[in-house]
């Protein structure tokens, strides 16, 4: 466990802690380290005297006769760790010289709803299809996302929507087919270890169609909201279509499989849904990119429930506080939380993960997901917030997914947004996402067609790499191409920037082109020691070529604008 | 028709508010009349439109003085088939 993590290294060690002589941990409050010049006379003479203070209702709990927790306390103990690879443990009972009477009991398990499939009804192999042809409708209404994404890497709650349908499915062989455009790039991600913070949802083949032979099959489209799927493994061949005959899942057994053509597979789905029965599917799908904004807060709390965990296994320095019940809060290990932070789980838990970093005068309003290794830097941050991992988030979030490895590090009000990957919004970058007479938010996620989204509330749809400059505005539903580059103008920019497009003066203008875009994409990667590959850059350079249209017209518009001037 | 350099040093002051008698073949466009980077990119939009030209971005912001870019944009313009006055 635990508070001993913190000290162990991962995170910064501040002066003054207060540190037990004999196993080293800090000395703890309710809320961990007692900082030295914080702590009450009142509690310094209990650790004067070696008693600790515990609240037995809250988090660390001491040791009872009755405590089942055994093997717990053994693993999170780090004076019995210690002591294991030291000298000999301290016996059961036997108390810690800190206190803690065999171990630090910060994590409780508690009754959940597990996602994953049952052993009785487990899938033995999972196709996630995200559909081969990149200007399908279906795909479209996520972009700017699924441009440069899989539809199953969008993230919803604490994990993407692949890796809810793979936890859900219960199946450990998983393969994958996407746009041809990005097969190489997503690859990487998936045949390798992948990042270690953001990997696709297991290990598995990419637009490999040799995979269509062999077991029992499902095919899935990762549109299908994981919860609700509740297609039993074992039966007979069947394929499930929405209202417009598209494929949402397909299960084929073992026999059927060598009835199907297996080296293409758009030809192995058209054949599927020809030659095996169709069945009329009402399982709910994801329809558009803001349905995971408008869904966040209800997903992060049903994924709180299903990680059936809370307590502090990271370090929470003194004072901290916790406004609302405790046990809807985790920090993972390696999570360091500093003073001044409040945690308010009146209407919801907040799940901090591993390594991430929480500095002084952050408040993080519940239902919230703060990513691995992600930094908050005194944010308000609001519920409904699904951080990804290594952001840098400051200023005020509200209700919206960050990808990862993103930066909004100064003030700025961002609200119902779906930030994308490298993106980096500047100082008093803020978008609207409540208009002026309350009406509903329209987006135009192709440049031509405003969408009613049926919400009062949808911020700004920010696509990768995208950088905006200091002041920048974005007004309510606004869309922002991957690569975009925006000068601010002080006034709401117009609500449709297409990708790859230098916004300055108001105007798109071609700029300095995707060569430069590209460095900068590279330049922001190695400061995170990622690596910007030929096989991403290859996919950037075909959706330069898609997006082209929307693009020229913008440029076209701008050089109008520019003449007139 | 006026001339390509002739042109090219209206735009040049149009874009940079200054005057074509100012701006000299050998004058930089960053260092000696004060091109911010966003000027530079508007100075290769206005060519393009003035000449009715595509120009390569990376090619066309490489270019550093008027002399250099005369020389880029006629060599465009007989790439792209666009009759210019010498």
């Amino acid at each position: 466990m635990v508070f001993s993590k913190g000290s162990k290294g991962k995170g910064p060690r501040l002066a003054g802690t207060q540190r037990d002589p004999t196993c080293g941990n800090p000395i703890m409050g309710k809320w961990g380290r007692i900082e030295a010049g914080l702590a009450s006379s009142k509690l310094v003479s209990k650790l004067e005297t070696g008693s600790r203070i515990l609240d037995k209702n809250e988090f660390r709990v001491s040791r009872t006769s009755n405590d089942t927790s055994i093997d717990n306390l053994k693993r999170n103990c780090p004076a019995r760790r210690e002591s294991s690879r030291l000298r000999s443990p301290p016996s059961r009972g036997q108390a810690c010289p800190c206190g803690s009477r065999g171990g630090f009991v910060a994590l409780r398990r508690r009754k959940g709803t597990r996602l994953a499939g049952t052993q009785r009804n487990r899938f033995m192999r999972l196709i996630l299809l995200d559909s081969p042809n990149p200007d399908s409708i279906g795909r479209g209404n996520f972009y700017p996302m699924a441009l440069s994404h899989p539809l199953w890497e969008l993230r919803c709650g604490f994990t993407s929507l692949g890796q809810k349908l793979v936890d859900k499915v219960g199946v450990s062989d998983v393969a994958y087919f996407v746009a041809d455009y990005m097969a190489d790039s997503y690859r990487a991600k998936a045949e390798s270890a992948g990042s270690p913070v953001n990997p696709a949802p297991r290990r598995g083949r990419v637009n490999d169609s040799s995979i269509l032979d062999g077991d029992d099959l499902l095919v899935l489209d990762p549109r299908v909201k994981a919860e609700s799927f509740d297609i039993a493994a074992k039966g007979p061949s069947e394929v499930g279509l929405d209202e417009q005959g598209s494929l949402l899942y397909a299960r084929i057994t073992k026999d059927d499989l060598t009835r199907l053509p297996t080296d293409e597979i758009g030809k192995f789905i058209t054949e599927a849904k020809e030659r095996l029965p169709n069945v009329r599917s009402a399982l709910p799908t994801w329809r558009y990119i803001w349905d995971l904004i408008l869904a966040n807060a209800e997903q992060i709390t049903a994924d709180f429930a299903a990680a059936a965990q809370y307590g502090i296994e990271g370090t929470v320095e003194q004072p901290n506080a916790i406004r609302g019940s405790k046990k809807d809060v985790y920090i993972a290990p390696g999570a360091m939380v500093h003073p001044m932070v409040v945690i308010d789980t009146e209407h919801g838990p907040v799940y901090i993960d591993e390594d991430a970093e929480i500095h002084p005068f952050t408040r993080i309003e519940g239902p919230c997901y703060i990513g691995k290794k992600t930094i908050l830097l005194g944010a308000k941050c609001h519920e409904g917030n699904s951080i990804g991992p290594l952001c840098r988030i400051g200023g005020e979030v509200e209700e919206s997914i960050i990808q990862g490895y993103s930066n909004k590090y100064h003030d700025g009000f961002l609200g119902h947004a779906y930030v994308g990957e490298w993106v980096n919004l500047g100082a008093f970058t803020t978008n609207s996402d409540l208009k002026n007479d309350y009406s509903t938010v329209s987006v135009m996620l192709d440049g031509r067609r405003a969408i009613d989204t049926g919400s009062v509330k949808v911020g700004s749809l920010i696509g990768d790499h995208v950088k905006t400059s200091i002041g920048t505005l974005f007004n309510t539903g606004s869309y922002v191409g991957p690569m975009a580059l925006i000068m601010g103008t002080g006034k709401p920019l117009p609500k449709f920037i297409p990708a790859f497009a230098w916004f300055i003066e108001g105007i798109v203008t071609k700029g300095f082109g995707k060569g430069k875009l590209y460095e900068t994409a590279k330049m922001a990667m190695s400061r995170r020691d990622c690596q910007w590959t030929q096989a991403e850059q290859s996919m950037w350079d075909a959706v330069f070529e898609m997006t082209a249209p929307m693009r020229n017209q913008a440029i076209k518009k701008g050089r109008r604008a520019m003449l007139n001037r | 028709m006026a001339t390509v350099e002739e042109r090219v040093k209206e735009v040049t002051a149009q874009v940079l508010k200054l005057t074509p008698d100012e701006i000299k073949l050998e004058d930089s466009f960053t260092a000696d009349l004060g091109a911010e980077s966003v000027q530079s990119i508007e100075l290769v939009a206005m060519f393009e439109e003035e000449f009715g030209i595509e120009m390569d971005e990376d090619a066309a912001l490489s270019v550093e003085t008027v002399g250099k870019a005369i020389e880029f944009i006629t060599e465009v313009c007989k790439e792209q088939g666009v009759d210019v006055e010498q």
